[in-house]
């Protein structure tokens, strides 16, 4: 079977700089992989190399086997690839309503009425937003606009979700509550997800596998104990000293 | 929003959609506060509706001129009204006028249009001299352009640049009959005596009036103005013992091509009724071109003065030939 | 990308076209075309034009900077109030207030005499009058930038610093990118300007375009010939741009800094709130004196038998060429916004029609749309439109490029990734997340349609003049009470729709 999402060779450069040099990753049907690593060693670039949004100077993006961006050219636009995303920043759309942003990209997808309505309550009865419909971004609390965030895209059952540091601006409360319902909704599903974040709580909390990245290059693959067994960099080995030191968040 | 747009659009596209009511497209450079009133007298009773383009101050006479002259490829006017006859000959020469020889131009004098009809001219301005009655005793009245010249005023008389409106013509129109030596002469003496070149003809009737200068020379509607405004000014007719005064009637041409034709031709003999003749008589001072039509007191008709014969055809060629001279005579 | 190629379109075929058009011209035309540029005169005109805007964007910035810092951060008594009385007469033809400047100080103004008269004909009177109508340009979005900047900025340096420290070190260097956009855009609205430096007989360079065109004589291929020099200098006015307004150059936010804590003025209370509003007042006297003598000669009266159609002309035909222009800019403007390189070859483009001298656009606009295959919109008000949107699509494309700057990317991207087409993006997303900017621009792209005059002018279809058109034939001979009535109608219909555009604006504030 070939993988959901497939990465290979790829190389980006901003403004001349590179940020993501030969590099290589996939991800199995159902997997969530994490994808770990300190600001500015091109976590946020793999994302949008995935999503359609930067094309790849060398190297190829799979999209369950099918070519996706290959060498400079962006063979399937971003709408069409059937991804879906949740920005740090969540990005949802001030004018419309909690109901609005999920029906969005149904709509766009062309999914009938009726399916739509059944898809759109039973996703905000699982993240616990029942009766907010009809509220719109600003009347909600963060913790509400999080979970608007992640219904909104699991709502389209997408082929994968992809999440760059939704949780990185919350506190440790918040964040161990959203995690277990990130981690049971995406099992649940069986959704493909990559998690993007610099914070191996997290990655080892919702990843099955962790990838980590350093300055543009993935320099460790595997599971958090391999990574345990055999920290391959100095950055791996202070994550490890923290996490060991703090405890696990999630159980 | 869209609702909004949508009706704008209909609203506005609506009289460009409605092409086959009666209608006529008129460029005139006769000011639009006197020519629109009798536009609207000929829709009124033609039930015509007259669409006009007018003049500015600053491109008067050729404004619209050269916009017919741009349009030539695909005309849009159907008559062209112009506020002097030398224009109209730079739409002849580039043979966008149509001959039509109007019904109503039977009682004009021949000498005022075109045989071949062309061009018809009517209500007439002419080039005076104002006289500061203060200023000047009735024994000293000027008679001839050629005082401005005089010693006896140097530095007390005044002429309009004449690189701009009717003062061009006027000058041209010395050129042809003079000559091109007896032409240069009499500006080189102007020069000499100090005459004052300002930016008008209404600059001239204002220095006039008020006593600045002892006379200049203007247009009869300047004249006509400064005599009911109360100023202490005569308006002296130039040279009638002598070659004339420069008459200078307005004229109408049948645009070529043009897309109401049958209207067009409606216009052009509405235009050079006696009727408005008269009407221009009354509201811009223009002098009526037939001896019987009635005009108000202290306006002349063009025949009761002594015009200065001269072929407009030949003023709008030495016009065009004598600008460098005159832009360096200017001194710009 | 069809969406994106239709708004190319738009702005190739209306702006873009007329000036290929003419370019054709210059060979027939030949040695008389080029021997144009061999003469002395048109490089000395050239050179006086850019003198003489350089002197009024001077002028406009040493009146608008200490204003709009005034207005934006200081406790001026009435500054909302100051700000639009200043504001106002930017919206109007520049023509119409020199008609009203010479209502005041011409020979036989309400002040005037000889020596004021003469004063207002020469290049003071061009430069003063200019640089009042214009300095609110730069009053407005200093005052913006300052209003929109981070609080914190500023409230970190009033800790440590004397007020006057603070608006000198602090606020006006990070205004800077305003304050350039602002002389730019003087600068371009002074040396294209016809209308003031023809009634105040000043000769300048777009006059001497316009006297090829609709002057003495005709000659459109000397006209284009003209327009070449011009060139350099509106690739010169974009480069600065580019260079020194950067990428911050649209960063102009909102009013919620009215509500900070302003600067106290102290005992130069007085002496400023004085200094500000007579400035203020100063700009719309003309307007004052113009509403005299239309009460005075009765002119109020006259104005049923003369205004004619010319509002509905105007008015309706700004409101669809406006609409056009924000469509096109919405795509161009997010296009520009998101450095999209076709979007930003298109926008130079439009510049280059903004700045280009609006007779030559005109005459190209005639050369290319009166032919007989396009059957009545030549001859009909939907030229009017395309001449609008030729002239001012930069407008669009810069009011939504400023806008769309402002909103995360995110937005647009989470879009994307739901599977919303481009279309389905702009409609859906980024035209609602950005109305309240849209709206703006729409009210702003109207008005330049409602001052215009210099484009109409040279091919208005007949018998449907917009108003400034009217007022400007009218005004040859035309008895000044109707003509200042005429120009008062003007003043009244630009305020209305003013009015009630900023209300709709401010309405849709959001939480």
């Amino acid at each position: 079977m070939s993988a959901a999402i497939g990465i290979e060779g790829v190389r980006i450069r901003y403004a001349g700089k590179l940020v993501i040099d030969e590099l290589s990753l996939s991800i199995k049907p159902g997997e969530v992989l994490a994808l770990l690593g300190p600001s500015g060693s091109g976590k946020t670039s793999v994302l949008r190399v995935i999503l359609g949004f930067v094309t790849p100077e060398t190297g190829t993006v799979r999209l369950d086997g099918e070519v996706a961006s290959q060498e400079g050219r962006l063979l399937v636009l971003p709408e069409e690839r059937g991804l879906a995303v949740v920005f740090q920043d969540l990005a949802l759309w001030p004018h419309l309503s909690v109901a609005g942003n999920l029906a969005f990209g149904l709509n766009s997808r062309g999914v009938p009425r009726s399916e739509r309505n059944a898809r759109i309550r039973s996703i905000l009865g699982r993240v616990g937003l029942t009766g907010k419909e009809h509220s719109h971004p600003g009347e909600l609390s963060g913790g509400e606009r999080q979970r608007v965030a992640i219904a909104r895209a699991l709502v389209l059952e997408p082929r994968a979700v992809l999440l760059d540091e939704p949780l990185s601006n919350l506190d440790v409360g918040l964040k161990r509550e959203l995690l277990s319902i990130f981690r049971a909704l995406l099992k649940e599903r069986q959704t493909t997800a990559l998690y993007v974040t610099h914070d191996l709580r997290e990655a080892a909390a919702l990843g099955d596998r962790i990838a980590v990245m350093e300055q543009g290059r993935v320099v460790q693959e595997g599971t958090l104990d391999s990574l345990r067994a055999n920290p391959a960099s100095s950055f791996v080995r202070t994550l490890l000293n923290d996490f060991s030191g703090a405890g696990t968040i999630d159980g | 929003m869209k609702r909004i747009v949508l009706l704008a659009a209909l609203v506005l596209l609506n009289p460009a959609c409605k092409r086959t009511a009666q209608e006529v497209v008129v460029y005139t450079s006769v000011d639009q506060v006197f020519s629109e009133p009798i536009f609207k007298e000929f829709e009124r009773k033609s039930g015509i509706t007259v669409r006009a383009v007018f003049d500015t101050e600053e491109t008067k006479s050729t404004g619209v001129l050269n916009r017919l002259i741009a349009e030539s490829q695909h005309p849009q006017a159907d008559v062209f009204w112009a506020n002097d006859p030398v224009r109209p000959f730079l739409l002849v020469k580039r043979s966008l006028a149509q001959p039509y020889l109007s019904p109503s131009a039977a009682d004009i004098p021949a000498t005022f249009r075109a045989a071949d009809g062309t061009w018809t001219d009517f209500a007439a301005r002419a080039r005076v001299l104002l006289v500061n009655k203060k200023r000047v005793s009735p024994a000293e009245m000027p008679r001839s352009i050629r005082d401005l010249s005089n010693p006896r005023w140097k530095g007390q008389t005044a002429i309009a640049n004449p690189l701009f409106g009717t003062t061009t013509m006027h000058i041209a129109a010395l050129f042809t009959m003079w000559g091109e030596e007896q032409a240069r002469a009499f500006l080189t003496a102007l020069r000499a005596n100090n005459a004052r070149i300002v930016s008008s003809n209404g600059e001239v009737k204002r220095l006039v009036a008020t006593g600045e200068t002892a006379f200049g020379l203007a247009d009869t509607d300047d004249g006509f103005e400064a005599v009911k405004e109360g100023a202490p000014v005569e308006v002296v007719y130039p040279d009638q013992e002598g070659m004339g005064a420069l008459v200078m009637p307005t004229s109408t041409v049948l645009v070529k091509g043009g897309p109401h034709p049958e209207t067009g031709r409606k216009l052009v003999d509405y235009l050079l009724t006696p009727d408005v003749e008269r009407r221009m008589a009354e509201s811009a001072a223009h002098m009526p071109l037939r001896p019987d039509v009635p005009v108000p007191p202290g306006l002349k008709r063009v025949s009761d003065i002594k015009a200065m014969q001269v072929d407009y055809a030949r003023v709008a060629t030495d016009m065009e030939r004598i600008e460098p001279w005159l832009r360096q005579w200017v001194g710009l | 990308m069809l969406v994106l190629s239709a708004a190319g379109a738009v702005v190739l075929l209306t702006s873009a076209l007329p000036l290929a058009r003419l370019l054709t011209e210059i060979p027939g035309a030949g040695a008389a075309a080029l021997s144009v540029l061999s003469a002395f005169r048109p490089w000395l005109l050239l050179i006086r034009s850019l003198m003489l805007a350089a002197a009024v964007t001077a002028c406009a910035i040493a009146i608008g900077v200490p204003l709009g810092l005034l207005i934006a951060r200081t406790d001026l008594p009435g500054r909302r109030a100051l700000w639009m009385v200043h504001a106002f007469p930017m919206f109007l033809p520049p023509f119409l207030l020199a008609l009203g400047w010479f209502q005041l100080f011409g020979r036989e103004g309400f002040l005037g005499g000889e020596v004021t008269a003469r004063l207002l004909f020469s290049e003071v009177g061009l430069v003063a009058v200019l640089a009042l109508t214009f300095s609110p340009v730069v009053t407005s979005m200093m005052a913006l930038a300052l209003l929109g900047m981070d609080a914190s900025l500023e409230e970190a340096a009033r800790v440590a610093a004397r007020p006057w420290r603070v608006a000198t070190r602090i606020l006006l260097p990070a205004a800077r990118p305003a304050l350039g956009l602002a002389a730019i855009l003087v600068f371009a609205l002074s040396v294209s300007e016809l209308g003031v430096p023809m009634f105040l007989r000043v000769d300048v360079f777009p006059a001497a375009v316009f006297a090829r065109l609709g002057g003495i004589r005709y000659a459109p291929g000397e006209a284009f010939a003209l327009v070449v020099p011009l060139m350099p200098v509106a690739i010169g006015l974009l480069f600065l741009e580019r260079r020194l307004v950067g990428a911050g150059s649209f960063a102009v936010a909102g009013l919620r800094g009215m509500s900070r804590a302003p600067i106290p003025l102290g005992h130069w209370h007085p002496a400023l709130a004085a200094v500000s509003w007579s400035i203020a007042v100063a700009g719309a006297l003309p307007l004052g004196a113009l509403a005299l003598r239309g009460a005075r000669g009765r002119g109020f009266g006259q104005l049923p038998q003369w205004i004619g159609l010319a509002p509905w002309t105007s008015l309706g035909t700004a409101v669809v060429a406006a609409t056009v222009i924000v469509a096109v800019g919405l795509v161009l403007g997010h296009g520009v916004a998101r450095r999209l390189r076709g979007a930003s070859m298109l926008d130079a483009l439009a510049v280059l029609a903004f700045v280009t001298p609006a007779s030559v656009l005109g005459v190209g606009l005639i050369a290319v749309w009166n032919h007989p295959a396009m059957g009545g919109l030549y001859a009909s008000v939907a030229i009017l439109i395309v001449g609008y949107i030729a002239r001012y699509a930069v407008v669009g494309i810069r009011a939504v490029a400023s806008v769309v700057l402002q909103s995360p990317v995110h937005l647009e991207e989470a879009a994307a990734a739901a599977g919303a087409r481009f279309w389905r993006r702009l409609t859906r997303i980024i035209l609602p997340v950005n109305l309240r900017g849209v709206a703006a621009g729409l009210l702003l792209a109207m008005v330049f349609c409602l001052r215009d005059f210099e484009t109409a002018v040279l091919y208005y279809p007949p018998g449907r003049e917009p108003l400034p058109v009217r007022i400007f034939t009218l005004e040859a001979n035309g008895p000044p009470p109707v003509v200042a009535a005429l120009a008062l109608s003007h003043v009244v219909l630009t305020a209305f729709v003013v009015a009630g555009g900023s209300l709709l604006v401010l309405r849709r504030r959001r939480a």
